[in-house]
């Protein structure tokens, strides 16, 4: 009954059969054109199996064609033995090839597939029977056997990584499918008349088993296709995993990048914190200074009240002295307690955050005010004024008497780093600033902004200049080059400290040998109301 | 020409000393001298000065507690006063001007600074 129902429909068998290697082929042929880059070595040799799946495929197609058509031409067998012989080289190579990528076989180099593929071409042609049993015997058999080896090994070889996945379970059923289809494709050939196909041969399976092999082999073939399409999900698994990666990276990165936004963050709050700090620490110490230093002027200035006093009394008592020294001791005498003086002074002026009395001034009244108390002693030394002052400039809101203290300041370095004379520039002028301009110590509410119009006066001497390893440190209290009694130190500091206090800005540019440019930034009055 | 009457008060032993041997060595002026101001009042009515040179920051009785008991005096309240301090603020000198000093004067000060303003404001007496 069965055996009469295949043997009939002998094609639909071929059909299948040929149908289940030739999706094989495709869908193995898909899966590596997407797989290039895999790290599974597998994808290396999976080609080649699908090249076998074709053509074998192609082949049971010939022979379901052959049965329907009911006629073997020539040329048809010959085409037939050419896929035929072509499909189970393609066999052996993979099986050859799979065994190598886990199992360092040197015996099993590409000459062993060439020496069997001509092995099977000079049977063929030399004998001229049996055509389509020695590519079954010598290539089909052999291919299947090293093909379900293959298997097994490259399943042991990436146990670790296959073990866990279900797809494992398919290299064993790969090779148990392709093991027996070796043997019924191999060693079950068509009849003839030599051992051992004259025993072992289709019709004595038919007429053992009582249906053809064909069958049995179309089973292994669906089988086959459908473990190998199977064995392919790891190839998707692969990809899935990549992807996981990738969104693990991506994840990754956006955190990193958001942790590299917040530490920037922090640094420039950090930053801030720490100017904050340093002002504050700054504003405390000048508070302290500020403190002493009027303790200070008190207690100093009693005693030299004392010593003027009784210099006074000295010089009325011996200015008839015939010692001529004695008045000019008592001249030096009464000269230091001006010096101490000016310094307990300097000191006071410094410490002190005296509120200014800003009024709307014109900058330039002030410059000439200033001048007139240094204008002789620049004479003396033989500088030149030279005055570049704007006209109608605006007027700038500032405390007039603490301004003059300023350009004084200013006036009298100039004048002591010029002792061979030399020009002293003073420039006015308005300015709209292309960019803003601020000093460390300042709060961001004081700064200038770009765009801001500002009053600019210039100071410029030709003087000696200022060494660069000093410029940074001019303005540091009690910073100074000057010969001991010569300078208190003071002078920038209180400066600077006054500007500070008009919301000002000095900054200094100096060439050793060339002169010392004194650029004060200030705001433009809006009607004396911001002090 | 009677020589002018001129009381200093300060809590500086030597300052007293040589500033009363300044003033006193022009021959222009008598100087009596008090340690503290707490005396004031008994002061000037044995005394009598003409002027008064008075410090501002003296223990128990400052510069300006000193000047309100002179106001509160008949007498003491014709006296002019000079401050002579060492405390230089503005703050300082408001506040002594407004107490009624009639000049103000910070130490270091020379002696002839100090006789020129005792001078003038001897003037207005």
């Amino acid at each position: 009954m069965l055996t009469d129902f295949f043997t009939r429909n002998l094609d639909i068998v071929f059909g299948i059969y040929g149908l289940s290697f030739f999706v094989m082929g495709i869908v193995i042929l898909i899966q590596i054109q997407k797989r290039k880059d895999s790290s599974f070595k597998l994808s290396r040799v999976i080609g080649v199996l699908a090249g076998f799946g074709l053509s074998h495929g192609l082949n049971e197609w010939l022979e379901m064609f052959a049965i329907i058509k009911g006629h073997h031409s020539e040329v048809f067998n010959l085409i037939q033995l050419i896929v035929l012989t072509l499909s189970y080289i393609f066999l052996f190579e993979f099986g050859r090839r799979l065994i190598l990528l886990s199992f360092p076989a040197k015996f099993l180099n590409k000459w062993v597939t060439v020496a069997f593929s001509s092995l099977v071409l000079i049977l063929i042609v030399m004998l001229r029977y049996g055509e389509n049993i020695w590519p079954r015997y010598f290539l089909g058999f052999p291919g299947g056997m090293l093909s379900a080896a293959g298997f097994i090994l490259y399943y042991k070889s990436e146990e670790n990584i296959l073990k866990p996945l279900n797809i494992y379970r398919f290299f064993f059923t790969s090779a148990a499918a392709i093991f027996v289809y070796s043997l019924l494709g191999g060693i079950i050939v068509p009849k003839a008349d030599f051992f051992p196909a004259s025993v072992i041969n289709t019709a004595s399976f038919k007429n053992l088993f009582g249906f053809p092999v064909q069958v049995l082999r179309a089973i292994c073939s669906v089988v086959l296709a459908w473990s190998v399409w199977k064995i392919l999900g790891i190839f998707d698994w692969e990809m899935g995993r990549r992807l996981e990666k990738e969104k693990d990276l991506a994840v990754t990165k956006t955190r990193m990048d958001f942790i590299i936004a917040r530490a920037a963050e922090m640094e420039k709050a950090y930053k801030n914190l720490k100017e904050m700090q340093d002002m504050l620490i700054q504003a405390e110490k000048m508070n302290a200074v500020g403190r002493l230093a009027s303790g200070i002027a008190h207690e100093v200035k009693n005693p030299l009240g004392i010593i003027r006093q009784g210099a006074d009394y000295l010089e009325g008592k011996l200015s008839s002295s015939p010692e001529k020294n004695v008045s000019e001791i008592l001249g030096i005498i009464k000269d230091n307690i001006k010096r101490a003086d000016n310094i307990v002074n300097t000191l006071v002026d410094f410490s002190r955050a005296s509120k200014l009395e800003k009024k709307p001034e014109d900058i330039n009244s002030i410059l000439e005010s200033s001048l007139i108390l240094i204008q002789h002693r620049a004479m003396l030394e033989d500088i030149r004024i030279i005055r570049e002052l704007g006209r109608n400039l605006p007027n700038v809101s500032v405390d007039k008497s603490k301004m003059e203290q300023v350009f004084i300041n200013i006036f009298l370095n100039a004048i002591q780093a010029m002792p061979r004379g030399g020009n002293l520039f003073l420039r006015t002028y308005q300015a709209r600033l292309s960019e803003p301009k601020n000093s460390a110590a300042r709060r961001g509410e004081d700064y200038f902004f770009a765009g801001e119009n500002v009053l600019i006066v210039e100071i410029e001497d030709t003087g000696t200049g200022i060494p660069e390893e000093n410029l940074k440190k001019i303005f540091d209290p009690f910073f100074t080059t000057k010969e001991p009694g010569q300078g208190t130190g003071l002078g920038l500091s209180v400066t600077e400290n006054i500007l500070n206090m008009h919301k000002g800005l000095i900054e200094i540019e100096s060439k050793e040998g060339k002169g010392t440019k004194v650029i004060i930034t200030l705001k433009i009055s809006d009607g004396g109301q911001d002090g | 020409m009677d020589k002018k009457k001129v009381l200093i008060i300060d809590d500086e032993d030597d300052y007293l000393k040589i500033t009363k041997l300044n003033l006193e060595e022009t021959n222009n002026y008598e100087v009596m001298t008090l340690l503290s101001a707490k005396d004031i009042i008994p002061g000037i009515h044995s005394f009598k000065p003409d002027i008064i040179l008075l410090d501002m920051l003296m223990p128990s009785v400052g510069g300006v507690e000193a000047c309100e008991m002179l106001n509160e005096d008949q007498f003491g309240s014709r006296i002019p006063i000079i401050v002579v301090s060492a405390l230089d603020k503005n703050a300082d000198r408001l506040k002594a001007y407004k107490a009624g000093v009639v000049d103000y004067i910070s130490k270091p000060a020379g002696k002839n600074e100090l006789i020129a303003k005792i001078e003038k404001a001897l003037q207005y007496k």
